[in-house]
C-alpha cells in the first residue's frame, strides 16, 4: 500500500492556475445547478396543477355535477387562447435562440411579441372566468372552474412580469451568447405556464 | 495497491461562529443547519409540553384540566402540527443542511440564498400555527378533516392553514436544494454508488417532498377558499365532498411519513457502521430501498380511509401497504447484518440507533397489522393507531434524531457530549417511551378512542400508567438539553474525527471553517470500508492532519467511559 498526502506549498503561478480552474469549475457548476434546480421546481410545482386537475376529475365523476351539455363554457375562445399561448412559447424560444447567437434585436422583438401574446391569453381567459355564473345546481362546478382559471392566471401574470423584466434587461444590453441564463429561465417558466395550462385545458374542455 | 490521499489544512482547531450569527440572515449552510435544528428543538419542547398537558388531562376519565372538549381538541391539534411540521421535518432539514455539503466535500449548498429563505419561512409559519391556538378553535387535528376544519372551527384554523402552506413551501425549496446539491455537487471519485447513505436517504426524502407537497398546497388552497372565499368544495350540504380532502391530504401526508422517517434511516446507516466498525451490509440495497419506499409510498395513501373507502379499492391499498414493508425489512436486516460480528461500541449514538431498531420494528409490525382491513376496522380511530404512529415517529424518527445529535454534535460544536448523561438520557427515554406507548396498544384494543378527553372509567388504569411514563419521557428531554448546554461550554474537545469515521464531513476541522475544506477533499474509496489497512491509513492521515481528540479527563463525569473514546485500534 502506498500512502500520500496531497499537500505541498504551491508556487504563485500554480496558485493562480488553480484559482482560475476553480473559478471555471464553479461557474460551470452554477450553470448546471441553476438548470437542474429550475427543472425540479417545475416538476414539483406542476403537481399543484395536477392536484387541481385530479380534484376536477374526481368531482366530475359524480353524475350531475357538471352542467348539462350546452350549459358548459364554450371551448372556442379557450382553444384560441391555448393556441396563442403555444405561439407565445414558440416565439419566446425563438427569442432565446436569437440571443444565444448574439442577435439581440431579434431576441427583443420576439420576446416582446411573446409577452404580448401571453397577455392576450390572460385577458381571454379572464373573460372566460366571468362567462359563466353559478346556479343552484352547478355551484361546485363553477367554483372549481373559476379557481382553476384564476390559479393559472396568477402564475401566468407573475411569470409574464418576469419576462417583462428579462426584456428590460435585454434592452439594456445585459444578454449575449455568453450570458443568457435569465432568458433561458424566463423561457422555461413560460413553458411551465404553457404545460400547466394544457393540463387544465384538457380536463376543463376535453373531458 | 491502494493510494490514500487526504487534504491537509493548516488549522488544527476552529471555533464556532459568534452566537449572534445564529440570529441573522446568513447563507452558510452550517449556520442555517444549526438554525433549523435549534428552532425545531424549541418547537419540540413546546409540542412536548402540550403532550404533557394532554396526558395530565387523561389521568382521569372526566374533563377536569381542560375547560371544554374544544380546548382539548385545540391541544392535540397544535401538538400534532408542531411535532410533524415544525419539529421532525425541519429537524431533518437541520441534518441535511449541515451534513450534505460536508459529506459531499462541497463548499456550500447549491442555492445558498434559497436555503436561507427556506429556513426563514419556518419561524413565521410556526407563529401562525401557534397563533391558531391562541386566536382560537384550530381544533380539527393535524389532519384537519372537513367539515370540522371548514364549517365549525374558528379563525385559528385559517391561521393554521396559512402556516401549513408556508411550511410546505419551505419544505419544497429545501428539498430542491438538497436534490441539486446531491446530484450535481459530488466530488470527483464519488459516484452515486459511493455516496454516504445519509445522502441517499435525503435524496429519497427530497424526491417525495417535491412531488407530494404541492398536493398539500392544492388541498390547503381549497380549504382556505372554503373558509374565507365562500366556496364549498368540502361542504356536503352544497354538493361538496368531504372525502376529497381526505384523498388529497393523505396523498401528501402518507408520503410525509416517509419524509419523516427516511432521513432517520440514513442516520442509522451511518451510526451503526461507524460505531460497530463494520462495513455497511448491503449498501446498494439500503440505498435502493430508500428510493423504493419513496415510490411505493405514493400508492398507499387510502389505507388511512379504509372505513370510508369504496370497497373495491380496499384490497389494492391493503396490498400496497403490505408491500412497503418489504424495502423497510431489507433495511432492518441490512442493519442487523452490519452489526453482526462488529466491534460494537455502546456510545449514546449507538444506543439510540439500537433503540430505533427495536422500537421501529414494533411500529412497523403494528403498521402491517393495521394494513389488514378486518383488523383496521376494529381499531380504527383508537389508541392502537396512536401507539402505532408514535412507535414510528418517536421510536423511529426521534430516536434517530437523538442518535444523529450524539453522533454529529462533536462536528458541529467541536466538543463531545457527555456520555454518562447520554446514557441516562437513553435509559429514561427508552423506558419512558416504551411504557408510554406500548400500553396504548392494549388501551386501543379495549376500545379507548383517540382524540377524546372523556373516556370510560375502566380504562383509567391504562391511562394512568401511560401518563406517568409520559412524564418520565418528558423529563428525559431535559437531561439532553442540560447535557448539550454543558457540553457546548465544557465538553471534552472532539478533534476532527472523534469516531474515526470515513465519510467526508470528518475530514475537516470540528467545527468546520466557513468554507468547509481548504482543498477539494478526496473521498475514501468506500465510505463504509472499515476494517481494512487502507481505511486505517486514511484515518491516521486525518488524525495527523487535523489533530487527535483531547484525551478524557477522569475527574469529569462521563469523560472516562472507555466506550466513548475514539478507538485507534480495530478500524
Amino acid at each position: 500500500m502506498q500512502y500520500m498526502d496531497n499537500y505541498r506549498p504551491l508556487t504563485l503561478e500554480e496558485k493562480k492556475k488553480k484559482d482560475r480552474e476553480r473559478a471555471e469549475r464553479d461557474a460551470e457548476m452554477r450553470a448546471r445547478n441553476n438548470r437542474m434546480g429550475l427543472a425540479i421546481f417545475q416538476g414539483s410545482w406542476i403537481m399543484a396543477f395536477v392536484c387541481l386537475a385530479i380534484v376536477y376529475l374526481v368531482m366530475g365523476a359524480v353524475p350531475g355535477w357538471r352542467p348539462a351539455e350546452g350549459h358548459r363554457p364554450d371551448a372556442l375562445l379557450p382553444t384560441i387562447a391555448t393556441l396563442i399561448l403555444l405561439t407565445s412559447s414558440w416565439l419566446a424560444r425563438s427569442g432565446w435562440r436569437a440571443v444565444t447567437r448574439d442577435d439581440v434585436q431579434k431576441f427583443l422583438s420576439q420576446w416582446m411579441i411573446a409577452i404580448v401574446l401571453s397577455g392576450v391569453f390572460v385577458v381571454i381567459m379572464m373573460t372566460q372566468f366571468f362567462a359563466i355564473s353559478p346556479t343552484e345546481t352547478d355551484i361546485q362546478y363553477v367554483e372549481l372552474y373559476r379557481l382553476m382559471i384564476a390559479y393559472h392566471a396568477i402564475h401566468a401574470v407573475i411569470i409574464g412580469y418576469m419576462m417583462v423584466q428579462v426584456w428590460r434587461y435585454g434592452r439594456a444590453g445585459h444578454y449575449h451568447s455568453d450570458n443568457h441564463w435569465s432568458v433561458e429561465a424566463g423561457l422555461k417558466l413560460q413553458y411551465f405556464v404553457t404545460a400547466a395550462w394544457l393540463i387544465f385545458y384538457a380536463v376543463l374542455y376535453l373531458t | 495497491m491502494a493510494t490514500i490521499s487526504v487534504p491537509i489544512g493548516e488549522r488544527q482547531t476552529q471555533s464556532m461562529p459568534h452566537w449572534t450569527e445564529y440570529f441573522r440572515w446568513t447563507v452558510d449552510h452550517k449556520i442555517i443547519g444549526v438554525q433549523y435544528g435549534v428552532t425545531a428543538f424549541v418547537f419540540f419542547l413546546v409540542g412536548g409540553a402540550l403532550a404533557m398537558l394532554i396526558r395530565w388531562e387523561l389521568l382521569t376519565p372526566a374533563l377536569d384540566t381542560m375547560a371544554s372538549g374544544t380546548a382539548y381538541n385545540q391541544l392535540f391539534t397544535i401538538h400534532g402540527t408542531i411535532m410533524i411540521f415544525l419539529f421532525v421535518i425541519p429537524m431533518w432539514g437541520a441534518f441535511g443542511n449541515y451534513l450534505i455539503p460536508l459529506q459531499l466535500g462541497a463548499g456550500d449548498m447549491a442555492f445558498p440564498w434559497l436555503n436561507a429563505f427556506a429556513f426563514w419561512l419556518i419561524p413565521p409559519a410556526g407563529i401562525l400555527v401557534i397563533m391558531g391556538y391562541f386566536v382560537g378553535q384550530a381544533e380539527a387535528g393535524w389532519t384537519a378533516y372537513p367539515p370540522l376544519s371548514t364549517l365549525f372551527s374558528g379563525d385559528g384554523q385559517t391561521l393554521w392553514a396559512m402556516g401549513a402552506h408556508l411550511l410546505g413551501f419551505s419544505s419544497i425549496l429545501g428539498s430542491i436544494n438538497f436534490l441539486v446539491t446531491i446530484l450535481n455537487m459530488r466530488p470527483e471519485g464519488m459516484s452515486i454508488w459511493k455516496m454516504p447513505l445519509f445522502c441517499w436517504a435525503q435524496m429519497a426524502t427530497s424526491t417525495i417532498a417535491v412531488m407530494a407537497t404541492p398536493f398539500l398546497a392544492g388541498a390547503l388552497t381549497l380549504m382556505l377558499l372554503d373558509r374565507v372565499g365562500g366556496t364549498s368544495f368540502f361542504d356536503a350540504t352544497q354538493g361538496g365532498d368531504v372525502l376529497l380532502w381526505q384523498n388529497v391530504f393523505w396523498f401528501y401526508s402518507h408520503p410525509a411519513v416517509y419524509i419523516m422517517i427516511l432521513p432517520g434511516m440514513g442516520v442509522l446507516s451511518e451510526v451503526l457502521s461507524v460505531h460497530s466498525r463494520k462495513p455497511i451490509f448491503g449498501y446498494r440495497m439500503i440505498g435502493l430501498s430508500s428510493m423504493a419506499i419513496a415510490i411505493v409510498g405514493f400508492f398507499v395513501w387510502a389505507h388511512h380511509m379504509f372505513t370510508s373507502l369504496q370497497p373495491e379499492l380496499r384490497i389494492p391499498f391493503m396490498v400496497t401497504t403490505m408491500i412497503i414493508a418489504v424495502p423497510t425489512g431489507i433495511k432492518i436486516f441490512s442493519w442487523i447484518g452490519t452489526l453482526w460480528g462488529g466491534k460494537i461500541r455502546f456510545t449514546s449514538a449507538m444506543l439510540f440507533s439500537l433503540g430505533f431498531l427495536s422500537m421501529f420494528v414494533i411500529g412497523g409490525i403494528s403498521g402491517v397489522m393495521l394494513a389488514a382491513i378486518p383488523f383496521n376496522y376494529q381499531v380504527h380511530d383508537t389508541y392502537f393507531v396512536v401507539s402505532h404512529f408514535h412507535f414510528v415517529l418517536f421510536g423511529g424518527a426521534v430516536f434517530a434524531i437523538y442518535s444523529g445529535l450524539y453522533h454529529w454534535f462533536p462536528k458541529v460544536t467541536g466538543r463531545m457530549l457527555n456520555e454518562t448523561l447520554g446514557r441516562i438520557h437513553f435509559v429514561l427515554t427508552y423506558l419512558g417511551f416504551f411504557f408510554t406507548f406500548f400500553p396504548m396498544h392494549m388501551a386501543g384494543m379495549l376500545g379507548m378512542p383517540r382524540r377524546v378527553a372523556v373516556y370510560a372509567p375502566e380504562l383509567q388504569t391504562w391511562n394512568v400508567i401511560i401518563s406517568i411514563f409520559s412524564f418520565i419521557l418528558g423529563i428525559s428531554t431535559f437531561v439532553f438539553v442540560g447535557n448539550a448546554i454543558w457540553s457546548v461550554a465544557r465538553g471534552r474537545r472532539a478533534g476532527a474525527n472523534p469516531w474515526r469515521a470515513l465519510t467526508l464531513e470528518w475530514a475537516t476541522t470540528s467545527p468546520p471553517p466557513a468554507w468547509n475544506f481548504d482543498e477539494p477533499p478526496i473521498p475514501f474509496e468506500d465510505p463504509y470500508g472499515y476494517g481494512t489497512d487502507a481505511a486505517t491509513a486514511y484515518l491516521d492521515a486525518i488524525d495527523r492532519t487535523f489533530g487527535v481528540p483531547e484525551p478524557p479527563r477522569p475527574n469529569i463525569t462521563g469523560g472516562n467511559s472507555p466506550e466513548a473514546l475514539p478507538s485507534p485500534a480495530g478500524d
